[in-house]
This record gives C-alpha cells, structure tokens and sequence, in this order.
C-alpha cells in the first residue's frame, strides 16, 4: 500500500506519541536487529529530549524532588503536554499550571511555588529588552512635578504570591544545603523577580511596597501612590519613605518608562 | 526569479557557540575561525543571551543553524517562525544559514526531533518547492543537512545521496555535509560511506559538520557528546579530498567540556586538512 508524504507523518508522529507499533508497515526491516527496535530510538529520543528540555528548565525543582519523582512528574507531563512550539524554550512554560492540579503532588504545593518561582527567572532572564530607567534620569524630573510621576515596570519583571516558605526552600538548594520542611506562611510572601544587569533574581517585598507597586502597575501617579502608602501603613514619614522605594526601583533597574502631567491638564 | 550570491569563500574551522564558553571566548579570543550559533537559541526577545551573541559577531563570523524549520513538513510552512530567524539574521548578519533534511512535526505539533523523510519523488517535489519558498522569503540560499537516521521507509525508491544531490540541484541550495552523520547513517543502513560522499556535488557544498556519536542497542546513535572518533576524521579526510577546502566545525551538545579541549580538537582537523592536496574532484 503506497501512503501519501502527510500520511506517512501523520502515521510516524502518531507512532511515536502513542509509543505504539502502527507505524512498522511503513518501515524497513534494519540490517541489525528488529524495525521495532529502530523505531523505538525515536520514540525514546522524543520522551527524553523532553525530559530533558524540563530538567534544564527546572534544575531546582529537580533538585528537590530527586530523579526518579522527577522523571514520574516529567512523564505525566509529556503525556498530557505534546510539543506545538519549534521553539524548545517554551515546552516547559506550562509546568506550574500542571502542577496546580497535579494529583502526585497535592499535598506539596512548594513544588508549585518552586516551578513558578524558576519559570519567572527564566522569563524575566530573556524577556524583551528596553532600556531601564536610571537615576541620572531620576533627577531630570522636575521636583515639583514628582507628584504627577507616572512610572511603568520594566518588562523583565514578574511578581509571584506565595503562601509556603519556598523562597527558603529555593535558597538552601541553590547553596547545595539541606532545603527546610516545606511549611505554610503565616502571611502570603508577595515575590518580585526582575533581571539586573543581566542576571535574573528576585527578592521578597515588603507589604507596603507592594501595595505601591500595585498603584504604580494600575497607573497611578506618584501623588496618589503616597497616599496609598498612608492610608497602608500611616501618616510618618511618608515622603521618605516613598523617595526610598523610588531610589531602590531606580537602583534595581525595575522601571523602563515615565511620564509627568500638570494635575491641572 | 531572485539571484543569489555565489558560493561563500571557506572560513576555516570553527566551534558551535555554546552558553558555557561566553565568557572564556570574549576574554580571550581564542584561535577560532568563526562560530556556528544554533538559531532557535537566540530566537528570543531578549536578555544576556544576545547580547553575548552580539559581542561575539563582533569579533568573528558566524553561520546560523537551525533545528525546526520543518522543511520536510506536510504540514504549511510556519511563517511566525521564519519571521523571527529574518529578525535574527538581520541582526547577526550570518555567512549562511542551515538546516535539517528532516521534518520535526505535523497537525501543529513539533516532536523537536529531526525525523527522516521518505526519499520518494513526492518528497523530493515538496521539499524542494519548501526550500525555495524560504529562500524567497529570507532572500538568500540557505543550506541543507544530511541527517543521522535509524530507519529506512519501506516506500523510498531512491538512495539518500541521490535525493540530496537532486534537492540541491533543483532548489538551487547549498548543503551542509554532515561527516559524522554520514557514518552514523552509514553504519545503520550497511551503504558505502565513501559512495555517498562520492555523489555529493562539490559546488554545493558549503559546510562540514563533524561530531561524535555513541553505540545504541542495535547501531550508532548521534549524540554530540563525544569527541570526533577515529573513524570519522578518515571520513572527514576523504571529504576533504573530494570537496577541498570547506568551512569546518565541531558540534558538541552534551558533555560539553572545557574550550581548550574543543579548541585542540579543532587542531586536529585544522592539521589533517593540512594534509590533505587541495584539489578537489570535477
């Protein structure tokens, strides 16, 4: 039986998805050993490259779990996660929603975190390029238009919530220690992952500078954002500690564009 | 019809681009001829890994090499995908740019693995009208790669080497003469290495790949995570002598060791080439 080039794809891929032997008709018998056993290099190169592709993308949740509950999650991945990007670098991108609801796992939602946790340093390592804000520009802005600053993140930013001590967790494994019992927070951690000169990191923010994150992502102005931070946290010292905040966003190359309006306009 | 440039002079021998070596080679500057960067690496919005790139095309030539253009694919033609290689070889400005005679995937899926083709003359027809639709849209001839593969189609009524020979011929392209995956195919499928080389059409030949592979359960298996073996740099000799000088590198995966090591094994191909008379067959 003579197939078309689009059936004979279709029958290999299928093939090896299904790890099944549908597609032997098509293929010589090799000079050495079974035509079973030539398919099956691909099929086996297919679950392992993409085991792979996760362990890479994943080194401390590998870490942390050890290979073999490893390689049982990475399975039940790929079986419910076939490949549709030609780019490898965004395979693994659905992992910690899979491990929001992956039943092996319920009883760990620090897995959840921790994957959460490395696909933002991923996505904030090669997330697109715009020049960030300095403090040489900091100090271009009119003092007396610093009220009506509008700020905008820099997209190599990411903010997580975590309910579990896994940056803890993430810290000790990265310094090759025993990682901490995973245990639930009294307080959700609110996590900012952002790249600095290059390199991805992240660091836990206070509630206060959340808060004033949140204003500043929603667009609201500088004025409003210190009013906020009042209303949060009370009256002292308000000024200071909102041109502390600034300074540090400056600093940690968090904000990519500004704007300042007349209140007036 | 579009012109194209004529066939691109040899740039000696080079390493593939590897995370590993960033810093090692823009503070050193190692003795390599050029780069080879594989293409979906840097395919990507931004961040350290161009920028590397960038400082590295700076200071040496580099070829793009891609594995998931698809272009034995049925399946049509990703055009977000070939956007972005556009986007990355304006930015790198490659010598050339190169991929698999394979198909990665159908029905919206990529199985990220290069998968043979049949080598029947409807697979010869599509591959070749492919080939030219991406040279029309990059503007420029890319350059194709013989592949390591562990299965024949039951339906192939040609040899590998003639559907290369007529692919090149009919889609105007250059080729990239995978040495090891010559021997790795060669070794699976019991046919003449040297046969192979033999047809190959010297003046489209732009590239040499050489690699190590392992020993599978029932054959070779091309794993890039070995170095160059004995029996390859003989091949790699006989394809010096029929193709002359060519554009040599060395593509290593896995295990990657340190530069230095890549780097005396990049001499060593650099002194059996000088060994080689530099004349190439008619």
């Amino acid at each position: 039986m003579t197939f078309t080039l689009a059936e004979l794809q279709a029958s290999v891929q299928s093939a090896i998805l299904a790890d099944n032997a549908d597609a032997l008709p098509l293929i010589n018998k090799p000079p050495k050993g079974t035509t079973a056993q030539a398919f099956s290099v691909y099929q086996s190169a297919y679950k392992m490259r993409l085991r792979d592709f996760l362990a890479n993308d994943f080194p401390v949740l590998r870490t942390y779990l050890g290979d073999i509950k490893f390689s049982n999650m990475a399975r039940d991945y790929i079986k419910s996660h076939v490949p549709n990007q030609p780019n490898a670098r965004w395979y693994s991108q659905g992992l910690p929603d899979f491990l929001a609801t992956y039943a092996a796992m319920r009883e760990n939602p620090e897995c959840y975190e921790l994957a959460q946790l490395e696909r933002a340093l991923s996505d904030v390592f090669d997330a697109a390029e715009k020049t960030p804000l300095t403090l040489t520009d900091l100090s271009a802005i009119p003092t007396a238009q610093i009220s009506n600053l509008r700020l905008k993140l820099h997209p190599a930013i990411r903010r997580l919530a975590f309910t579990h001590n896994t940056t803890s967790i993430w810290s000790a494994l990265k310094a090759e220690q025993e990682p901490p019992r995973p245990h639930l927070l009294e307080q959700h951690q609110e996590i900012l992952v952002f790249r600095h000169k290059g390199d991805a990191r992240f660091r836990i923010l206070g509630a206060e500078e959340s808060m004033a994150l949140d204003c500043m992502e929603q667009g609201s102005n500088f004025a409003i954002v210190c009013e906020m931070m009042a209303m949060h946290d009370g009256n002292e010292n308000v000024p200071l500690r909102a041109a502390t905040y600034l300074r540090g966003w400056f600093e940690a190359e968090l904000l990519s564009d500004f704007t300042w309006e007349s209140a007036t306009k | 019809m579009r012109s194209f440039s004529d066939k691109p002079a040899s740039l000696g021998f080079g390493l593939g681009l590897r995370p590993q070596h960033y810093r090692e080679i823009l503070d050193t500057n190692p003795p390599i001829d050029w780069f080879e960067v594989i293409s979906e690496n840097y395919m990507i919005p931004g961040g350290r890994p161009l920028r590397m790139l960038d400082a590295i095309t700076e200071r040496y030539p580099v070829v793009m090499h891609g594995v998931s253009l698809s272009i034995a694919s049925t399946a049509p033609l990703d055009m977000e995908y070939l956007t972005d290689l556009k986007k990355l070889e304006r930015r790198t400005n490659p010598k050339w740019i190169s991929d698999h005679l394979c198909w990665n995937g159908v029905h919206g899926m990529s199985l990220h693995d290069l998968l043979p083709v049949p080598y029947t003359e409807e697979a010869l027809t599509h591959v070749v009208s492919r080939i030219q639709q991406v040279q029309d849209f990059l503007g420029r001839r890319i350059a194709i790669e013989n592949v390591s593969s562990y299965i024949t189609y039951e339906q192939s009524h040609m040899e590998e080497w003639d559907f290369v020979r007529e692919l090149a011929e009919r889609a105007d392209c250059w080729l990239v003469l995978d040495v090891n995956n010559v021997f790795v195919s060669g070794s699976n499928h019991d046919f003449s290495t040297y046969g192979f080389i033999n047809q190959i059409p010297v003046e489209r030949v732009v590239q040499f790949h050489l690699a190590g592979h392992s020993e599978g359960e029932i054959g070779l298996i091309d794993t890039h995570d070995q170095p160059v073996c004995e029996a390859v740099w003989q091949l790699y000799a006989r394809a010096l002598q029929r193709f002359g000088s060519v554009s040599t590198m060395i593509e290593r995966d896995d295990n990657i060791p340190p530069l230095a090591e890549l780097v005396a094994e990049l001499n060593h191909a650099r002194a059996i080439a000088a060994s080689i008379p530099q004349t190439v067959a008619a």
